[in-house]
């Protein structure tokens, strides 16, 4: 059973549907990305997930407690971490930890420690008498990741996290995240920064238009749609003997210039592919660059989108 | 503090300290108590050299401390009810396993401590009336302990209206109809201490029971009240965010006819059964005009408790969320109504003036037959609107608006035409007339409406108990029905 499963929920605004028929599943240990264009319903999905909307219909299961017949037990495996958080004046950082530690029922020794803990795993320990208002994005992101995991939930749902985060916040973020997935938390995390997410995820799942246009690994989402991969190819010897010699090989086709090397497109397994390699060498051509290169998270994105808006 | 308070409200405790930290407070506290401190003097200086000052300095004292009771304390509760929205935390908050419940309890806890503070500061001002002589001790407590009550009754009314909306704008709408409320509050408030410690009828008098009943009354059905409306609005969508302000609703009126039976037994003496039903169900309409307009439908986590037991389910089903399930409350309430006047009557017996006789119970079916063309049958017809996400807010505005501008443009148009009793002429339902002034024929017409409506209705309470009786049934089945789960985890749409 996958920790947060996405059972064809649908969200209507007016005329407008937001959200229509998406199913997806996220298992425990994995990050998977949530990509959409603006407006895309991401939001919307994300929070009929953490129990704030209600969907038209279909149903979230978080470790098999429904958002809608169970909401306060679903609420209790799940760690939500919305695009805009709030933050209390006057408060210092733990202050604020103590007060949601408090609010999910952690009493005494045990809300001390697991509000240390948090502190302690976003490097937080030393701003701990600092008051929110003065912290940085960057450290308030942080901070709401920690408040996030104050109760240890098996869910986490992560709404565009790395927004408006500098390069060096970003990064420690995706450590951050990384790291709870290490421990067996099934993660669910949106970002426009596509780049950000590749290095990121195990697995993707795109929104357009409310509806999704595909779930599963990267990988698995990359092969089925990329049908020829293309590969970069540089020899010691002339281009021109290279190219008839690569296209007269079996599931080579098209070939073009670029740089003093070529690009051509490969249709068939890995082995096909080392076959072309051998192929080259046997014909007496020294490659010294044979670099396939796999689709991208971003064109993975746009040839799965046609850039609707709702 | 970390360890005493292990287990005290959080919210509590957070409201607490961002209030004692907080420039508003720092600043009005001081100024609040100044100018109390300020009044006396003047009241004084005006006064001097009369002997028994005491109620004369008493009296602007308590309207300074009843703008900070009345004022400023449910100002501070509603405006920590919006920062919650503004601030992007209340979705946290409402995610948290703190129960809605808990969530009002700690603000309200956090008003009530911080009341205290004012009264604090006021204490030696009240003292000092006291000692100037002409004020009865028990008055003073009374009116002491009455504004404090106040108060917090007050801060649950504007914990419930800054919680209705995310938008900012109707917050300043609502915030200014709070305002409103607290200056009404304050004009009784000074009325009745009045009336204890100048007109010479406070508690030592013996004629000040139908007042402090009323007064301990209104403060507690509308603390009662709005703490419960504050709580469901904070619940999830799918649970019951109905049924208690029902219950909550039935409550004050059993009480409220409990009071006027026996409290009120001299105000009952002198007037008829008919119109004091007909009042009370003209406040059940009020408030059931918010619970026909729900969506019909069940939600799922209400479904989840209603009781096995069928019979039960049935009982409880006037007591769930859906419009036809309101007006199946609102029924419920005229038959406790019409069963209070029975017996009332029945205890009065024949000395009455006006009895309750079946002429007079026909006429008072035709007065509610007014009330349930408008809540059952305008929420019948707006059914698709209300099952829109903005269609109950929609309906509670048409709803009275239609009722209104029914007896406003016949009034309207009676003037025009020159007739010389437009009231009696143009409106198709007497409301206020048909006592002294029966009109058979007009009663006959509304009994005949409202029949009308009643009927066309029947199916949407069929619907409605069947919901219940079928969510009943669910509940006794040993497994929950299966759920629809994703047929591919990877697939291309």
């Amino acid at each position: 059973m996958a920790a947060l499963e996405v059972c064809g929920i649908t969200k209507r605004f007016g005329s407008l549907v937001a959200v229509d028929q998406a199913s997806f599943a996220v298992e425990a240990g994995r990050i998977t990305g949530f990509i959409g264009p603006n407006g895309a319903g991401k939001t919307t999905t994300m929070r009929i997930a953490a129990t704030l909307d209600l969907p038209d219909e279909g149903d979230v299961l978080l470790d098999g407690v429904s958002v809608l017949d169970d909401p306060r037990g679903a609420r209790r495996k799940l760690g939500f971490m919305p695009d805009a958080y709030g933050a209390y004046p006057s408060t210092t950082l733990w202050e604020y930890l103590d007060f949601y530690a408090r609010a999910y029922d952690l009493h005494g020794a045990l809300r001390r420690r697991r509000v240390e803990e948090v502190l302690e795993f976003t490097s937080l320990s030393a701003l701990r008498e600092k008051e929110m208002a003065v912290l940085s994005k960057g450290l308030k992101q942080r901070l709401c990741l920690a408040k996030t995991l104050l109760h240890d939930p098996s869910v986490l749902i992560l709404d565009e996290p790395a927004a408006g985060l500098d390069p060096r916040a970003r990064v420690e973020l995706r450590e951050l995240v990384r790291a709870l997935a290490g421990m067996r938390k099934a993660i669910l995390v949106s970002s426009h920064i596509l780049t950000e997410l590749a290095e990121m995820c195990d697995g993707i799942a795109v929104i357009e238009a409310g509806r999704i246009k595909a779930t599963g690994s990267v990988h698995d989402v990359t092969r089925g749609i990329q049908t020829a991969v293309p590969v970069f190819v540089r020899v010691l010897e002339d281009a021109d003997r290279l190219e008839r010699a690569l296209l007269e090989l079996p599931g080579v086709e098209r070939a073009r210039r670029e740089g003093q090397g070529l690009v051509f497109e490969h249709q068939g397994s890995p082995e096909s592919l080392a076959g072309v390699l051998a192929a080259l060498v046997a014909a007496g051509l020294r490659p010294v660059e044979f670099t396939p290169r796999a689709m991208g998270l971003e064109e993975v994105f746009l040839s799965l989108t046609e850039g609707k808006l709702q | 503090m970390s360890g005493a308070s292990d287990r005290w409200n959080p919210i509590f405790l957070k409201e607490l300290r961002q209030s004692l930290r907080g420039r508003v407070f720092g600043i009005l506290f001081p100024t609040t108590v100044l100018a109390g401190v300020a009044v006396a003097i003047t009241a004084m200086v005006d006064l001097h050299p009369r002997p028994i000052a005491g109620p004369d300095v008493l009296l602007p004292v308590l309207v300074v401390l009843g703008v900070a009771a009345l004022g400023l304390v449910p100002f501070s509760a509603f405006q920590s009810m919006g920062g919650e929205w503004d601030d992007g935390t209340h979705d946290l908050l409402v995610l948290s396993h703190l129960s809605p419940g808990r969530i009002v309890l700690g603000k309200l806890l956090s008003a009530a401590v911080e009341s205290v503070l004012y009264f604090a500061g006021f204490a030696p001002v009240l003292l000092f009336t006291f000692l100037l002589s002409g004020v009865d001790l028990r008055d003073l407590l009374f009116l002491i302990g009455a504004l404090y009550a106040a108060s917090i009754a007050m801060s649950a009314v504007a914990l419930a209206l800054a919680g209705l909306t995310r938008s900012r704008f109707w917050r300043v709408v609502l915030l200014a109809a709070t305002a409103g409320l607290a200056f009404l509050a304050l004009v009784l408030g000074y009325d009745l201490a009045e009336t204890f410690v100048k007109r010479g009828r406070g508690l030592g008098t013996g004629h000040a029971s139908e007042d402090v009943a009323a007064t301990i009354g209104l403060i507690l059905a509308f603390g009662t009240l709005f703490t419960a409306i504050a709580s469901t609005r904070l619940a999830h969508p799918e649970d019951d965010r109905s049924g208690p302000v029902r219950w909550t609703v039935s409550g004050l009126l059993v009480a409220l006819l409990a009071a006027v039976t026996t409290v009120g037994a001299g105000f009952m003496s002198s007037v008829p059964v008919f119109e004091v039903a007909a009042l009370v169900g003209a406040l059940a309409a009020a408030f059931a005009v918010f619970f026909v307009t729900e969506p019909e439908r069940l939600p799922r986590r209400a479904a989840a408790r209603v009781p096995r037991n069928a019979a039960l389910a049935v009982l409880a089903a006037p007591f769930l969320p859906g419009g036809g399930r309101g007006v199946l409350w609102w029924l419920l309430q005229l038959a406790i109504l019409a069963a209070w006047a029975t017996a009332v009557a029945a205890w009065h017996g024949a000395g009455r003036a006006r009895p309750w006789t079946p002429g007079t119970f026909g006429q008072w079916c035709a007065f509610q037959s007014y009330f349930l063309v408008y809540l059952a049958g305008f929420s019948l017809a707006l059914g698709r609107v209300r099952e829109r996400s903005y269609g109950p807010l929609a309906a509670r505005l048409i709803l009275p608006s239609v009722a209104v501008l029914s007896m406003v443009l016949p009034l309207l148009a009676g003037f025009l035409s020159g007739e010389t009793n437009p009231i009696r002429d143009s409106i198709l339902f007497p409301t206020g007339a048909m006592q002294r002034e029966p009109h058979a024929p007009k009663s006959l017409v509304a009994l005949v409406v409202g029949g009308v409506v009643l009927a066309l209705n029947l199916p949407r309470l069929i619907t409605s108990f069947a919901q219940v009786l079928a969510a009943s049934a669910r509940r006794r089945r040993p497994l929950p029905a299966p759920l629809e789960r994703p047929t591919d985890a990877a697939h291309a749409g």
